[in-house]
C-alpha cells in the first residue's frame, strides 16, 4: 500500500514538475535532481566503505 | 562505485546541455534515465545486503545512520519544505498526495525513527538508545547538508524535485531490495507493512 503510495507520489511530483518548470527554471531543476541523486549515491559509497569493504575501519 | 555526474552534453553532437533541448516530457524522461542509471537499489552497498556480505553489526550501524539522518535531517527540513509550497498551488490532488506523503514521515503511529529503532531492537537486539545517538559518517553529514540546502535555500520546486523526485521515487525498489536481502540472509521476520512504511525512512531520511 505504501509502495503504491510512493508510485502515486512520484507521479504527483512529475505533475508539478511538468506544470511549474518554466524554460528558465530547467537548469536549476536539473541540478536539483541530479545533485540529490548523486549525493544519495555518495552516501551509499560511504556506507560501503564503512560497513562492507572495511576501508574506513 | 559511483558514476561521475558531470552535467554532460546530450549525445546529438550539438554541445547542448541536457536541460537545453526538447520539451518538458523529454526533459523529465532524461531525468528518469539519469536517476535509474544510478539507482541505489543497484548500489554495491545494497547488493552487499542482498548477498549477505554485510555483517549484523554493519546492518545495525546502517540503521543507526538512517535513524539519525531522519531525526536530525528529515524532520527538520520537511516543515520548511512544506511551508514553502505556495498556498495557491494548482493541481490540488497532486499537492495533497505530496503533502500527505511528507507528513506521514513523522506522523504517529508510523514515526519512521521509532519504526527503525523498533526493528533494529527486535530483529538485531540492538541498543535503541545507542542507535539513536549514532555518530554520523562524513558521507552521511555531507548528504544531509546537500538535502538541507535544497529543502531550505532553494525554490519550493527545486526542494520537491531534490527530495521527492531525486530520492523518494527510488524508495519502492530500494527498500524492497533491502527487505529481500534481510529476509534471505538473516531470516528477518519483518512485517511487510513495517518495512514498506520504512521505505520512506530508507530513502529520504524523511526520508
Amino acid at each position: 500500500m505504501h509502495i503504491e503510495a510512493d508510485i502515486e507520489h512520484g507521479d504527483s511530483i512529475e505533475v508539478l514538475m511538468r506544470n511549474y518548470t518554466r524554460p528558465e527554471h530547467r537548469e536549476a531543476i536539473w541540478k536539483a535532481a541530479t545533485e540529490s541523486i548523486d549525493a544519495y549515491q555518495l552516501w551509499h559509497d560511504g556506507l560501503f566503505r564503512a560497513y562492507v569493504s572495511g576501508k574506513r575501519l | 562505485m559511483t558514476q561521475s555526474s558531470p552535467q554532460h552534453e546530450i549525445g546529438d553532437g550539438t554541445n547542448r546541455k541536457p536541460w537545453e533541448s526538447g520539451d518538458i516530457e523529454q526533459f523529465i524522461a532524461r531525468l528518469r534515465i539519469y536517476r535509474d542509471e544510478r539507482h541505489v537499489a543497484d548500489h554495491p552497498f545494497t547488493r552487499s545486503i542482498v548477498s549477505g556480505e554485510i555483517s549484523r553489526e554493519g546492518i545495525v550501524n546502517y540503521l543507526g545512520q538512517f535513524c539519525v539522518y531522519v531525526e536530525r535531517g528529515g524532520k527538520a527540513w520537511l516543515p520548511w519544505l512544506m511551508g514553502n509550497i505556495p498556498v495557491g498551488l494548482e493541481f490540488r490532488q497532486a499537492k495533497n498526495v505530496m503533502l500527505d506523503n511528507l507528513y506521514g514521515e513523522f506522523h504517529n503511529p508510523a514515526d519512521h525513527v521509532d519504526l527503525l529503532l523498533d526493528m533494529a531492537a527486535k530483529s538485531f537486539d540492538a541498543d535503541k538508545e545507542a542507535l539513536y545517538h549514532s555518530t554520523l559518517l562524513p558521507e552521511t553529514i555531507a548528504f544531509m547538508r546537500i538535502e538541507e540546502h535544497y529543502a531550505h535555500d532553494t525554490s519550493w520546486l527545486e526542494g520537491v524535485v531534490a527530495l521527492g523526485f531525486g530520492l523518494e521515487t527510488q524508495s519502492p525498489r530500494y527498500f524492497e531490495e533491502i527487505r529481500r536481502g534481510l529476509k534471505l540472509t538473516t531470516g528477518l521476520k519483518t512485517p511487510t507493512t513495517t518495512t514498506c512504511t520504512l521505505r520512506r525512512t530508507l530513502s529520504t531520511g524523511t526520508a
